[in-house]
């Protein structure tokens, strides 16, 4: 088998791990700087991987495939293409920002933390390459397994339970998944290369699943992904887990490991199960609606940063769901590239909240006040994170919020119009935030709090400049990700009765589309694919 | 002219220089960075006015298109610039208003902590405007729109450690952003019909896409009509203005007063062509603008704070254009605009005089006889009120006039009536406004003021001079529309982008009712102030009946209104969801923990060790299972 660059991603930060366990325990400041080395050397890599993406093609590039149990159909598959490329610079990318901003966080059991984080790495890395079913699977757990320990392990202190109920509820959700992966392979007897866990090789042909098996087969997948989004009201560990693990590792848990789920959804359910996606996608629009108001409104509620910052982080996601199910070019295209938005926003938010922690120990937002006048560029770089995140015009928010409501309203108006309330209901609970931690009068006994060091820009410099690229000029992600979004939804509609393909996009709406888009390429826009 | 670009793009320079190298800077470098990067707009403005001039009037559309912005199905968005009349007057405007009130600011906030960052604010927001008016299309234009709410969240909670000051910046962004759902829920409607929220194509197609009359084309209209009323203060959404008076002076006038306020009047100009489509949403637009109009000039009556006064009027006089392009007077409500551009921002200035001159002080009990000390504020809050009252020759006359004389040729006669009784009102407040700050005898904290034993004092030049400029501005501003019989110098400007003006009155056989409306205004106008002069000479607040003022005071009650009616419950709702957050849905996922748990535990009971039992029941397993096969 060739050793390409794929497996080479996720072979870095497992050798990366290796490499820090043999390393001295007590040095703390080289295990770090390895382990960001490491990190830094996989972003390299995931960098060059995305720019030489070529994009307009669904194809998979940079595809790896090894046997791997033949007896069974196994293989060892890797490959990105639009769904994946941008996610897999993201995981990256985060990374060793998240490590670099641990210092104050994490000051017991470094050396375990270090290499706990590279296996988390691999394991996320993995679950966004791999394109057999239970390679997916494996690489699935093998992130789950890390991220327990980071939080049972390194938490707050309700951190026992915190963790047994995030694993539980991941758990019961993979354990449906695994069984519809076999599930799966049981019911691929009938393609040409015999039953098959490769994805590529199910999707060349029909799926010949009954009607109500891919029912119960699309439910055993989406109720896995939905758990790790998390979806409400399958949410409830979110609140412990994202508030009790150490924030840096939050920032992990909110920015990549709930893509995670969310990614899967678009990976496997839709082009898998597309009648039962079509079926189920009022309902899961609605649970994304019910999302984004009811975790906004008790994000609104909540006086602990962290948890508020959860519950916004849920309401945020709902978008993303709402854009999945609408089953709309223009509004998966906004998911996907709000996928990329949320983890930088989120992740920033949470690694400000951590900066806040560890400078004062206060976790809730009353006790803080008027340190925008104590601590004015940390106050700057939060304002920034926070108006991506309400979706501000010319940040990344924007341009994914947009996406997504315009395409949602074209195919489910309804649910487009309850869902646009959210990003006032945003505006209530981050501004609140903000009004209570950065303004007001100065709270006396936080004077003397220090204000970013040189390290914290460093931070937030790549954060903040991915914020303002992405709203100014989206382009590259787009154009990534449009020909395999393209694809998965031509499947969808071509397992649509013909009636109900009309019903996906009216034709009068189709029409009303074109003469526009042909008069705006006329004038320059080249490259649309249309 | 691909030059425009650079009329947003230099302040935004001006933000990003003064943003991460202002603090460490002094004050001269700040301010001239901030204030020569407007003056340079303005000046690309007037270049922009000589080249479009130079065109023939049809070819006065001229797009320039910068970059994909982005591309996502069947949606493209360019980032697009158009340039033609109607930006160019309004690029005028805001960076001439603009730069006087930048070069103003350098003396007012000469003192504060924050100046470089109030500058970096002030810099962003003039981008941010800039983008707004030279937006190609919606979408575009969403970005200033948006951005001046931000900007204006960022200086009107500029003194952040007030808690009142921070409570209103936050009540205007969530305010506005209520309207901006509107906003964006009419994008997305205008993307359905047209396929494209490009202006030119809007403008060009409303007429074949839109059937007139239809659902879509009122929808689309009142969707983005809502996005104006937040952000230009109208009914129902302008609770957040006079709370917005907690910022600095300056910024009051420039956005809460000149600038950033006008933009739903102008959006709705610029989309004239669908709006024209939907007669019912028009009807809608003329009617919350008259009913505005009248109901904030009666909240300013007896409103004992100068600024909130002022913020009063604005909500009014924006009522006055908001009824202009109701009625399709479009040039007339951009004529106002203009109008009330220069001779509000005149009166803010001239307030932050004042308040300059006493340390603060916005309550005019605590005012009186300051046109002794402060001659020349006085002589131009004067101008400036006159122009509001609408008293010829000053600019708010003519601006003013033309509306009230459009509605009633419109044959909107009630909202006419509507209109010169609210002109009334706007008399009597903005009289008594100048007579309780200017005339009478001093209040005692007026004498000493909070400088100490210092008396008031007139601002510096640098303040002045602005002041001076604007009130010239007040006084000439009139020719811009000087005309009864023909359309003005603006509304011949404007014609290629609104199409031609109304036909004169002269034509349409109403000359002679021309001359009685006009006389109508003036004398109502006449009137109110005499009233208020003679309520007021003495500064005392008794004329003010009790009951009168017990409404008026609380502004018809419209604030505890939405207390009671919307934050309230909305606030209610939330606490109930965290708290079924908790325990009911995860009391029912607890509740299955439990049960498992508690499965486990009585099947534990199982597990005794014993070999025996375990044979027994692997044989009583076996058996059930023959039995079934057997049975089959």
């Amino acid at each position: 088998m060739t050793w390409g660059p794929l497996s080479m991603l996720v072979a870095l930060p497992l050798l990366g791990a290796v490499a820090v366990a043999t390393l001295d325990a007590r040095a703390e400041r080289s295990l770090r700087a390895v382990g960001v080395a490491v990190m830094l050397l996989v972003f390299l890599l995931a960098a060059g991987i995305w720019l030489r993406f070529v994009p307009g093609t669904p194809a998979l590039q940079f595809e790896e495939r090894a046997a791997w149990v033949p007896a069974v159909g196994m293989t060892y598959h890797l490959g990105v293409d639009g769904l994946s490329v941008s996610l897999v610079a993201l995981v990256a990318f985060l990374f060793p920002i998240a490590l670099a901003a641990s210092g104050e966080q994490i000051r017991d059991r470094v050396k375990p933390f270090v290499v706990t984080l590279l296996l988390l790495e691999a394991g996320l890395l993995g679950t966004f390459l791999a394109q057999d079913l239970v390679l997916f699977y494996v690489f699935w757990e093998a992130m789950l397994i890390p991220m327990y320990f980071l939080i049972a392990l390194w938490g707050g202190p309700g951190r026992g339970p915190a963790a047994i109920k995030f694993f539980l509820y991941t758990m019961a959700g993979s354990v449906l998944m695994l069984l519809a992966i076999i599930a799966v392979y049981l019911q691929s007897g009938h393609l040409p290369g015999g039953p098959t866990f490769d994805l590529p090789s199910l999707l060349a042909h029909p799926p010949g699943f009954a009607g109500s098996a891919e029912t119960l087969l699309f439910l055993a997948f989406a109720v896995a992904f939905a758990i790790k989004m998390p979806v409400w009201p399958l949410h409830t560990w979110l609140p412990n887990a994202y508030a009790e693990a150490p924030p840096v590792v939050t920032v992990l848990l909110a920015g990549l490991m709930a893509k995670a789920g969310a990614y899967g959804l678009l990976r496997f359910c839709l082009p898998l199960f597309p009648e039962a996606s079509r079926a189920f996608g009022p309902l899961l629009s609605g649970l994304a609606v019910v999302g984004i108001l009811y975790g906004g409104a008790i994000a609104w509620a909540q006086r602990d940063m962290r948890r508020l910052l959860a519950y916004g982080s849920m309401s945020h996601m709902g978008f993303i769901l709402l854009g999945i199910f609408a089953l709309d070019a223009t509004a998966v295209q906004g998911s996907l590239i709000q996928m990329i938005n949320h983890g930088i926003s989120t992740g920033a938010l949470f690694i400000v909240a951590g900066l806040l922690l560890d400078r004062t120990g206060r976790a809730r937002t009353e006790e803080y006040g008027g340190i925008a006048a104590l601590v004015p560029a940390l106050s700057a770089v939060t304002l920034i994170v926070v108006l991506s995140s309400l979706a501000l015009p010319a940040t990344n928010g924007f341009i994914g919020e947009f996406l997504i409501l315009l395409g949602t309203f074209q195919a489910r108006p309804a649910a487009a119009v309850v869902a646009s309330l959210g990003v006032v209901v945003a505006v209530a609970y981050l501004l609140g935030f903000v009004g209570r931690v950065f303004h007001g009068p100065v709270r006396e006994d936080l004077r003397g709090m220090p204000d970013l060091r040189p390290r914290e820009y460093a931070l937030f410099v790549p954060l903040v400049l991915v914020i303002l690229w992405t709203g100014l000029y989206p382009q590259p992600l787009l154009d990534r990700s449009a020909a395999t979004v393209n694809a998965v939804l031509g499947r969808i509609s071509a397992a649509a009765p013909r009636r109900d393909a009309a019903a996906v996009r009216p034709p009068a709406d189709g029409a009303a589309h074109r003469p526009a888009a042909a008069g705006q390429t006329a004038r320059g826009a080249a490259g649309t694919g249309r | 002219m691909t030059y425009a670009v650079w009329i947003p793009l230099l302040p935004l320079l001006g933000w990003v220089v003064n943003g991460l190298w202002g603090q460490r800077w002094g004050r001269r470098p700040v301010a001239f960075v901030a204030c020569g990067t407007v003056v340079a707009a303005f000046a690309v403005g007037l270049a922009l006015l000589r080249a479009l001039s130079a065109l023939p009037p049809d070819a006065q559309h001229v797009e320039v298109d910068l970059y994909r912005w982005f591309a996502a199905g069947p949606v493209v968005v360019p980032m697009r610039l158009l340039v033609d009349p109607l930006s160019v007057v309004m690029v005028l405007v805001v960076t001439g208003v603009g730069a006087l009130i930048h070069i103003y600011s350098a003396g007012y906030m000469a003192d504060d902590d924050g100046f470089a960052r109030y500058f970096a604010y002030l810099n962003l927001f003039m981008a941010s405007m800039l983008t707004l008016v030279l937006a190609g299309n919606l979408v575009v234009m969403f970005i200033g729109w948006e951005g001046v709410g931000l900007c204006s969240y960022l200086l009107i909670a500029f003194w952040f450690t007030r808690p009142a000051a921070a409570a209103a910046g936050v009540k205007a962004f969530l305010v506005t952003r209520l309207g901006d759902v509107g906003f964006l829920l009419g994008i997305f409607l205008a993307f359905g019909v047209f396929g494209t929220v490009d202006f030119g194509v809007m403008t060009r197609d409303a007429v074949t896409r839109l059937p007139l009359g239809g659902a879509a084309a009122t929808a689309l209209c009142l969707l983005l009509f809502l996005g104006a009323t937040g952000k230009s203060a109208q009914l129902p959404l302008y609770i957040w203005l006079p709370d917005a008076m907690e910022g600095p002076t300056p910024v009051s006038a420039l956005i809460h007063a000149a600038t950033m306020v006008t933009a739903g009047v102008f959006m709705i100009v610029r989309m004239h062509a669908v709006y024209l489509q939907a007669p019912l949403a028009m009807d809608v637009v003329a009617i919350v603008g008259a009913v505005t109009a009248i109901f904030a000039a009666a909240s300013a009556l007896v409103e004992p704070d100068l600024k909130r006064v002022l913020a009063y009027s604005t909500i009014s006089q924006l009522g006055y254009m908001f009824l202009a392009v109701g009625v399709g007077a479009w040039g007339a409500g951009i004529f106002h605009l203009t109008s009330h551009a220069f001779f509000k921002a005149l009166l803010f200035l001239a307030a932050g005089s004042v308040m300059h001159a006493l340390g603060g002080t916005t309550d005019m009990r605590q005012m009186g006889g300051l046109a002794k000390p402060l001659p020349r504020t006085a002589a131009t809050f004067g101008i400036g009120a006159l122009a509001l009252a609408g008293i010829p020759p000053l600019t708010g006359f003519f601006s003013k006039d033309q509306i009230l004389s459009a509605a009633f040729r419109h044959g909107d006669v009630v909202l006419w009536a509507v209109g010169l009784a609210a002109a009334g009102l706007t008399a009597v407040y903005i009289v008594r406004a100048f007579v309780l700050t200017f005339l009478g005898a001093p209040a005692p904290s007026a004498a000493g003021g909070p400088h100490g034993a210092h008396a008031p004092h007139e601002a510096p030049p640098v303040m002045g001079v602005p002041i001076q400029a604007l009130a010239v501005l007040t006084v000439l501003g009139g020719a811009l529309g000087l005309s009864f019989t023909h359309p003005g110098v603006l509304e011949r400007f404007l014609a290629p982008v609104v199409g031609a003006p109304a036909p004169a009155p002269a034509e349409a056989g109403g000359g002679g009712s021309e001359v009685l409306l006009v006389a109508a205004s003036i004398a109502v106008a006449l009137a109110g102030g005499a009233l208020a002069w003679a309520i007021y000479r003495t500064r005392t607040l008794r004329g003010e009946s009790a009951a009168v003022r017990a409404v008026l005071a609380h502004q018809f009650y419209v604030e505890d209104l939405y207390n009671a009616v919307v934050a309230a419950p909305t606030r209610g709702l939330a606490r109930a969801f965290d708290l079924f957050d908790r325990d009911g849905v995860d009391g029912i996922v607890m509740a299955i923990a439990r049960g498992v748990g508690a499965g486990g535990a009585w099947l534990r009971g199982v597990q005794t060790g014993y070999l025996r039992h375990y044979a027994a029941l692997v044989l009583i397993g076996v058996i059930i299972f023959l039995a079934y096969w057997v049975s089959r």
